[in-house]
């Protein structure tokens, strides 16, 4: 028995046409959901990857003042073996081999110490107890850095070696040490970063040893008062204790202008920090320029599958049309005995075989429709 | 020139120049009224600059002798390994690195005791002119003992001269002197601010250096003749410190044993304000210290306002001159149009409000 389910055009055309504005609703909202996801996410992204590419900047600038020092260190054993293998006999001679193992290594200015804190240079000699700390303080027994600021004169990193075994003109001698004017490590790392980032160095109470400027909020004075005028006194205090306590770290500002991230990172031994500074803006732009491309993209893609849903739900809508006109069945069977026609009387004779397969059918279904009380077409 | 710029800004009058519109401004609180005023007397505002003109002066070039050697000796001793000394070094290695930029190579030995004294002096002396030295140059530790020496040398055939703040007596016949030629004015000076600190009234000790050491014992002689000029002010001590910051502490406490009601120190030397302050720290006692020279504990006491001034000398440029006037000496010349008998350099009066920018010039406040 056949079950009698009418479905008019009026309700499958409603359908269709709701279903197509939902579809394109969802996928719209969808898309404008995506596009605001976005740019949270690189937003995000930015804070991340500032302080990131700020730290690993920071971090490779620390690394090669302590390659520099590491490689002075060596210079000054190096120095020390040469001077030690010299037959140094009076004033002169030793002042000469001082020069000759400074232009030998390039060390900048190279001093011995003898036991009675006598300093003796390329070109002077002088009593030197109350000029270097190190003296005074009698702290010779290792290695030491220090950083030297006296009188006006540029501000300088000394590195001292203790030398208990070096005896010259019968003097036995405590130590030696070199001075690198700190401007000269400026210099070094100095690169091209056409402005948009700065690089300074300061001591761990924040006194500006680079002499740079950081952006228009940190100036050559000290740090923390340079800060004090855009970041909050906890922030402040936050800052000093890492400072204090040689920790990396990084704070961010508001310069006026724009937003500015500063990294610093300690660099081993000196007691001092290496910072670079960076706006905000900077790696902001970058991301959003590749963010931006991405989602015009997307935007594409979305447009051409909302255009491609319209162009479908039209198509469909001419189909449900033309059906309401020509009414159309399709009826799958199989014809016993096809094949065996085919192979004996040949396909033309097999395609006669199927029309009359049809006609038989389309007969027995008129049969059935007209016994029904349905109107058919010829 | 960016610490010239900085010295300027942190120097409030030359000593030697207080006396007229200098005087105005050795008061903070009457500077502050000259400073605010500059907008209607331009005369202030000159006057306020040109005294920040004469501080410390860090830019030198040589200028346009040329020596006949291209490698020079020297020998300088002075009283005391001191940071006032290392400050003169530091203008020394200045000209000298100046010179190695003209190819002439300038060698020196400088050399002083652990402790002032004139016996350790005259015996470095001694042993430097045996040796073949360009220039011998010596600051002076007592003019007594060490002139007839310093004319003995002469008459040998050495060249002698004077550097930093002590020359040797008048009528020496070392050739020449490079520093400190207003010691005396110094005294004064300091003592003129001290006084109108305490207005014109009250008790004063005061702490010279070294003893027979002209330059403070002219400083002394400056503060005492100043104090004189005041009916209502007595000088209740006189001590010397033999350069010596613990010797000085002691003798100050010793002097407000004596005077608790003590109202003012005038300190002759750079030994003198640090012990003396720390001291008055100590006791919690009210005097009012005024002294020489750049000692970075000085420097502090001065920003926290228990040193009330300071005076301080312009080392560098005595280094560097000294190197140019000695060269000049070694060729042979004698003063006259190439350098003067007595090349004169400033001394400069810090207050409370200078204080902080001086300590970042000079140590960098690290």
């Amino acid at each position: 028995m056949i079950k009698r389910s009418v479905i008019t055009n009026k309700t499958f055309i409603f359908t269709a046409v709701v279903g197509c504005i939902l579809i394109m609703g969802m996928m719209t909202a969808n898309a404008l959901r995506a596009s605001k996801e976005a740019n949270t996410a690189t937003d995000k992204a930015v804070s991340s990857v500032s302080s990131f590419y700020l730290e690993a900047m920071a971090d490779r600038r620390a690394k090669t003042i302590t390659n520099l020092i590491n490689s002075n260190f060596e210079d000054m054993e190096a120095a020390l073996h040469f001077i030690q293998n010299e037959d140094i006999r009076s004033q002169d001679e030793f002042r000469q081999a001082i020069g000759k193992v400074k232009a030998l290594l390039s060390l900048q200015r190279f001093a011995l110490v003898d036991e009675d804190d006598i300093v003796y240079t390329q070109y002077t000699t002088y009593t030197g107890k109350s000029r270097h700390a190190f003296l005074n303080d009698n702290a010779t027994a290792s290695r030491m850095i220090s950083t030297v600021s006296i009188y006006g004169s540029s501000k300088q990193l000394c590195l001292t070696v203790p030398t208990p075994d070096l005896q010259i003109m019968g003097k036995n001698f405590k130590a030696c040490f070199v001075q690198i004017d700190i401007n000269d490590i400026v210099d070094l790392l100095a690169f091209d970063d056409q402005g948009r980032t700065y690089f300074g160095l300061h001591t761990k109470n924040g006194v500006n040893l680079s002499g740079t400027q950081l952006g228009p909020v940190i100036d050559r004075g000290k740090l923390f008062e340079s800060l004090e005028k855009v970041v909050s006194g906890k922030e402040i205090n936050t800052l000093r204790s890492s400072f204090l306590n040689e920790k990396a770290g990084s704070i961010t500002f508001d310069s006026g202008e724009t937003s500015e991230t500063l990294s610093f990172v300690p660099i081993e031994g000196t007691g001092w920090k290496m910072e670079v500074l960076i706006k905000e803006s900077v790696i902001n732009d970058q991301i959003r320029d590749i963010s931006e491309s991405s989602l015009k993209i997307t935007r594409n893609q979305i447009i051409f599958t909302l255009i491609s849903v319209f162009l479908l739900a039209v198509i469909l809508l001419l189909m449900l049309r033309k059906l309401s006109k020509d009414k159309l069945a399709v009826i799958v069977c199989d014809v016993n005995g096809l094949k065996h026609v085919n192979d004996t009387k040949g396909h033309a004779a097999g395609d006669q075989l199927i029309k009359d397969a049809s006609n038989l059918l389309m007969y027995e279904r008129k049969k059935q429709l007209k016994a029904m009380g349905a109107k058919t077409r010829e | 020139m960016l610490l010239s710029a900085l010295l300027m800004s942190a120097c409030s009058f030359s000593a030697s120049s207080l006396t007229d519109g200098g005087e105005t401004l050795s008061d903070p609180a009457a500077k502050a009224t000259a400073d605010d005023a500059v907008s209607s007397s331009d005369s202030v505002f000159a006057n306020s600059n040109s005294y920040a003109q004469s501080a410390v002066d860090f830019d030198h070039e040589l200028d346009s002798y040329q020596p006949k050697k291209d490698h020079y000796n020297f020998y300088f001793t002075y009283k005391t390994i001191h940071p006032w000394w290392d400050a003169v070094a530091l203008g020394m290695e200045e000209a000298q690195r100046q010179y190695l930029d003209k190819g002439i190579t300038i060698t020196y030995e400088y050399m002083a005791p652990d402790g002032a004294s004139a016996e350790d002096q005259a015996e470095r002396l001694k042993k430097a002119q045996a040796e073949n030295y360009d220039v011998i140059g010596v600051d002076v530790a007592d003019e007594a003992a060490i002139t007839p020496l310093l004319d003995q040398m002469i008459d040998d055939g050495c060249k002698v001269m004077t550097f930093s703040s002590s020359d040797a007596a008048d009528g020496s016949k070392r050739i020449a002197y490079v520093g400190n030629t207003h010691n005396y004015q110094d005294g004064a000076d300091l003592t003129e601010a001290l006084c109108k600190k305490l207005d014109y009234k009250g008790k004063v000790a005061i702490l010279v250096g070294s003893k027979g050491a002209p330059c403070h014992e002219d400083r002394a002689q400056g503060a005492a003749d100043t104090i004189e000029k005041y009916g209502d002010m007595e000088i209740v001590a006189t001590e010397y410190d033999m350069d010596s910051i613990d010797l000085a502490y002691d003798l100050t406490m010793q002097i407000l044993k004596d005077h608790p009601d003590l109202d003012g120190i005038v300190c002759c030397n750079m030994s003198n304000p640090v012990g003396a302050a720390r001291a008055i720290t100590e006791t919690g006692s009210k005097a009012v210290i005024v002294g020489m020279d750049h000692d970075e504990e000085a420097l502090r006491y001065l920003s926290e306002g228990v040193i009330y001034c300071l005076g301080v000398q312009d080392c560098y440029s005595i280094g560097y001159d000294t190197i140019q006037v000695a060269v000049k000496i070694a060729d042979g010349n004698k003063p006259g149009k190439l350098f003067p008998e007595k090349t004169n350099e400033n001394t400069t009066v810090i207050y409370k409000e200078d204080a902080a920018l001086m300590l970042e010039l000079l140590y960098g406040d690290m």
